[in-house]
């Protein structure tokens, strides 16, 4: 295939040229816009004294068009990574707050951790990988599996519920 | 404060920090450089949930890897790497021919804000256009390059598929082919 080269595709980047790229990056920040609390969720994920961690991934979440940054109802969201899968179901509370039910595979008792904005909440997961947590606030939310017998921890990323 | 964004001894004080354990430089290391990850990810195709959730899951996995990084240069490069790998595995299929999206029109305040842009709305408009013109791949390459500091444009386009030495000349190309529609379309010079 034979490409014509334009005039000033091999010369040195110019003034011109630094100010197109400037204003490419303005347009894409105008049409493609980074959701405002991304970076603050970011700081939040990786205020951790661990730096050992296998990180999960989000692998489904129901409801997610309508309860994304809400857990008016019930909600199930799934994380897997290579060693661990966690199934959190988030389910409102009277008080406004939040209880969630979460269960590991493979189950074992393992001490848990969930993080929020208001602090840490902990509990241990029982023979059956089960534990429940309530009264969590809504905001960023992180749940943290002090996985025994193994020093790295297992962490979700931060989520909004 | 476009200028201040990608810059790079910025980015190399706070990367030495960072590597150091100083938290602080390492919550503006991710203010300076997650808009460039973001802009990676959805270049991946993925929606807007996930590209946040990806582009998060980099820095997490940065957490253990800091130690490895040789230099600023070498963080910008991984990073765009493990969030290519990350929106990768998300398993969303990209789409091959993605239209741009849709240039909001920009609101004209009272009091134009100077951060905010240097573009006016005329040559907003045309450049946006221009790009839109261009081949899926300078399109692309500009998106990212457009969001990286100087010293990594090298780095980032090795990151991006092509070949160090081509580099330059390919960023060269896309953007001589970006000129040519500005300044050949009769309206005048886009300055």
């Amino acid at each position: 295939m034979t490409t014509v080269e334009p005039p000033g595709a091999n010369e040195p980047l110019d003034e011109l040229d630094f100010r197109l790229l400037a204003g490419v990056r303005e347009l894409w920040e105008d049409a493609d816009p980074m959701p405002a609390t991304l970076v603050e969720q970011i700081r939040f994920a990786i205020a951790l004294e661990d730096v050992d961690l296998e990180v999960m991934r989000i692998r489904e979440q129901e409801g997610l068009a309508v309860t994304r940054s809400a857990a008016e109802q019930g909600r199930l969201i799934t994380f897997d990574s290579e060693s661990l899968t966690i199934m959190v179901n988030v389910s409102p509370e009277a008080a406004g707050t939040m209880r969630l039910d979460g269960w590991l595979t493979p189950p074992a008792e393992h001490p848990i951790e969930v993080r929020t904005a208001n602090g840490p909440l902990t509990t241990t997961s029982d023979a059956e990988g089960r534990f429940a947590v309530n009264g969590v606030a809504h905001g960023m939310v992180q749940v943290l599996v002090r996985t025994l017998g193994r020093s790295r921890t297992v962490s979700t990323p931060a989520i909004e519920l | 404060m476009n200028v201040a964004k990608t810059d790079h001894s910025r980015v190399a004080a706070l990367f030495d920090a960072a590597r150091e354990g100083d938290r602080a430089a390492l919550d503006e290391l991710v203010s300076l450089l997650t808009p460039l990850l973001w802009q990676v990810a959805r270049d991946q195709g993925l929606d807007a949930d996930q590209a946040g959730d990806v582009v998060q899951t980099t820095w997490l996995r940065l957490l253990g890897s800091f130690a490895e990084i040789r230099s600023p240069v070498a963080l910008t490069g991984w990073l765009i790497t493990v969030t290519k790998r990350e929106a990768w595995r998300t398993g969303e299929k990209r789409q091959v021919e993605r239209p741009l999206p849709e240039l909001p029109e920009r609101l004209t305040e009272a009091a134009p804000a100077p951060e905010e842009g240097v573009l006016r709305e005329d040559q907003r408009v045309r450049l946006w256009r221009a790009v839109d013109n261009l081949p899926e791949r300078c399109r692309s390459l500009l998106r990212i390059v457009a969001f990286v500091h100087r010293p990594d444009y090298a780095e980032v386009g090795a990151r991006l598929g092509m070949p160090r030495g081509s580099i330059g000349p390919t960023r060269g190309r896309c953007l001589a082919r970006l000129r040519e529609q500005l300044l050949a379309n009769g309206e005048g010079d886009w300055l």
